[in-house]
């Protein structure tokens, strides 16, 4: 399967996406949808006034034609007609809507003739202007009357409130859904930090909703006692690790009674070994719980001395890549897995060549040798604790299986990784670190 | 023929007093071994000790607390035995006073090897400098603080010295100003972190020039000496 390389979005983004565009769906159909009916209700109402407006004038022709006359002009005229109106082929769409209007005006009113009513608004560019047909007795009478709105659904101050208070509830539903998702980050950290170095705090117990609440405190209690697991495992193993160094330390100042000197020899050489083992076992556990800070290190400077220091032990090992190479971390810990890889390149492969190589969002660190290497089926068991190569080569070789998994341990905490493999100037351990 | 020192051994465990005792008194040195902390302090006030052998791990007080109470009172070296050779371990120990360590399990000969070298230091006033808890120094931006064996350039970043040049570096911080030539500091810096395949005190300091960048701090003076040229502070 082939992953995606984009990066999930969080869910409060997932979230906050979909809330805004309902938000501005619901915010365009609310405003169009009341656009509209402001906009009928504002020519129905006109044409019930112009309706009334012309019976009155209609009536006042008969009997006062001088003052009919001033009350007409260009903006409402009156005209009598024999035939009906021919409504033109396209009239503002929403005039049959008003002609409604009206009809259930006329119909309130107990207006005659009410059926034979048209209407339309048109007069393509500017104010639209209304044709109306109203029937008097025998005759029609067209009456054409101009508005001077030009607008008459939007009202700017009316988008203006309705957007300020979306925008507002917007802005509300968002914060109360980060209230709601913010809790879970705490404990996807939470849970990457459970039994790491990285100290966690305990999750906020009275923070969030009751479920939130419960959910923290659980948590809290199993981390609690995962926590104390792994140092009850380190003072078991300190405690063990103290008596058998006690033996250790008689039977290594017993050496120095043996006479024959070869005996000797491998006396202390046993007694290295198992110290070894104490040591690195005690290590091990302990950096597991490595309360380390971190801090700015000069990578290059780290690398250069513990080659220097190979080179001094009298062995063959190389440095190769910028100084003043800087990445951020725990000084005493990087510096013991990268002696590690070097101490293992050295040991199993007669040199270390370390290689220094910087990308944009990493570091990538070699360490090549010249031996055997890893077999490839081994390369992810080998980083396992306890487990070896190849037992018996080990044990004569004096490896305690732990070497890999603590420089494991390190770069993983790091979140960088340590991964082998073969080309033709050597064996590759390679350690990847963010910059 | 001189009095040798008296040695003081603070151990729990009887096997490795008898052990540490026989062989100590088979080169020359006087031994009182004691189990803890009450009768180390009795014995302090019974004879006239020259150096004390204390391990880490004691039943009541520990080792620890035992240094910094003997670093409280007065001079006397100490060498801690512990019990682990992880960096933090040694450098709590020194934090704490002690003028030296050894991990166990140790031999009988580098154990001899240390005492006499903390012996010598003892009356050399010269290198006679414990590590204090806050010890730091500044030179030109740099800070070194030799309790937490740390080195920071003037950007704050942690950059690594190998034992040997960290034991110059202190020796020229402590003494500023002051030309030494390679015997002196052959002398400041051999004991506490020596091994044996240390390189020449040349090679150690090309190495800490570069790591020090491209000013140079440490200059050569004519006649064979050399010389940190640049103001140093505490803290």
């Amino acid at each position: 399967m082939v992953e995606s390389k984009r990066q999930p979005a969080s869910q409060f983004t997932r979230l906050a996406v979909g809330i805004t565009v309902g938000f501005v769906l619901l915010h365009l159909g609310l405003h169009f949808f009341y656009a509209h009916e402001r906009m009928v209700a504002n020519t129905l109402t006109f044409a019930k006034s112009t309706f009334d407006r012309s019976l009155a004038v209609a009536e006042l022709q008969l009997t006062h034609p001088d003052i009919a006359a001033r009350l007409t002009g260009p903006e409402f005229s009156l005209e009598n007609i024999d035939a009906p109106l021919v409504i033109p082929q396209r009239p503002w769409p929403h005039s049959d809507e008003v002609r409604e209007g009206l009809l259930v005006y006329l119909d309130a009113i107990g207006f005659v003739g009410a059926a034979d009513v048209r209407l339309w608004f048109g007069g393509g560019r500017g104010p639209p202007r209304l044709v109306m047909q109203i029937p008097i007795q025998d005759r029609w009478l067209k009456v054409e009357a101009g508005t001077t709105t030009t607008s008459w659904g939007h009202s700017m101050a009316g988008v203006f409130w309705t957007t300020m208070i979306a925008v507002m509830v917007w802005l509300g539903v968002l914060w109360a859904t980060r209230r709601v998702t913010r809790h879970l980050p705490r404990f996807a950290v939470a849970a990457e930090n459970l039994g790491t170095t990285r100290v966690a705090d305990p999750l906020p117990e009275n923070q969030g909703p009751r479920e939130i609440r419960h959910a923290s405190r659980a948590f809290n209690e199993m981390q609690q006692r995962v926590q104390n697991y792994l140092e009850q495992r380190t003072r078991m193993l300190a405690a063990f690790s103290h008596d058998l160094r006690t033996l250790v330390t008689r039977l290594q100042l017993r050496t120095a009674l043996i006479d024959d000197t070869t005996q000797r020899g491998k006396a202390e050489q046993d007694i290295a070994a198992v110290t070894a083992i104490l040591d690195e076992s005690l290590i091990y556990a302990r950096d597991e719980q490595s309360q380390e800070a971190d801090t700015d290190i000069d990578l290059s400077s780290l690398l250069q001395t513990l080659v220097d220091g190979a080179i001094d032990q009298g062995h063959v090992a190389d440095f190769e890549g910028a100084s003043d190479v800087l990445c951020t971390g725990q000084p005493s810990a990087l510096t013991r897995a990268f002696a590690n890889l070097i101490d293992n390149a050295i040991h199993y492969g007669n040199s270390a060549t370390v290689r220094l190589v910087e990308h944009e969002a990493h570091l990538v660190v070699d360490i090549v040798d010249q031996g055997p290497g890893i077999p490839a089926r081994d390369h992810e068991k080998v980083l396992e604790p306890y487990v070896r190569m190849d037992a018996s080569r080990s044990r004569e070789t004096g490896g305690t299986g732990l070497g890999l998994a603590i420089v494991h341990n390190v770069v993983t905490r790091h979140s960088g990784s340590l991964t082998f493999h073969h080309e033709s100037d050597g064996f590759y351990a390679t350690v990847t670190l963010p910059r | 023929m001189p009095e040798m020192p008296q040695i003081l051994l603070v151990d729990d465990d009887a096997e490795i007093r008898q052990l540490i005792t026989a062989y100590l008194q088979m080169h020359g040195y006087e031994v009182v071994a004691v189990g803890d902390g009450r009768a180390m302090r009795s014995a302090l006030g019974e004879q006239d000790v020259a150096l004390v052998l204390l391990d880490v791990m004691l039943p009541g007080d520990d080792g620890l607390t035992l240094c910094r109470e003997l670093r409280d009172l007065g001079n006397l070296p100490i060498i801690l035995l512990t019990a682990l050779s992880e960096e933090s371990d040694r450098v709590v120990g020194l934090e704490m006073g002690a003028d030296d360590y050894l991990t166990k399990p140790f031999s009988q000969r580098e154990l001899l090897a240390r005492i006499r070298a903390v012996l010598r230091r003892s009356q050399d006033q010269l290198a006679v400098h414990r590590v204090a808890l806050d010890e730091a120094y500044g030179f030109a931006g740099w800070v070194l603080a030799p309790a937490k064996r740390e080195l920071r350039n003037p950007q704050g970043v942690v950059v690594s010295l190998t034992g040997g040049e960290f034991d110059l570096l202190v020796a020229f911080v402590r003494h500023p100003g002051r030309v030494m030539n390679r015997d002196q500091l052959l002398e400041l810096t051999k004991g506490r972190n020596a091994q044996p395949f240390d390189r020449s005190i040349d090679v150690q300091l090309s190495r800490l020039r570069k790591k020090l960048g491209p000013t140079e701090l440490i200059k050569t003076v004519r006649g064979g000496g050399y010389l940190l040229s640049v103001e140093v502070t505490d803290g």
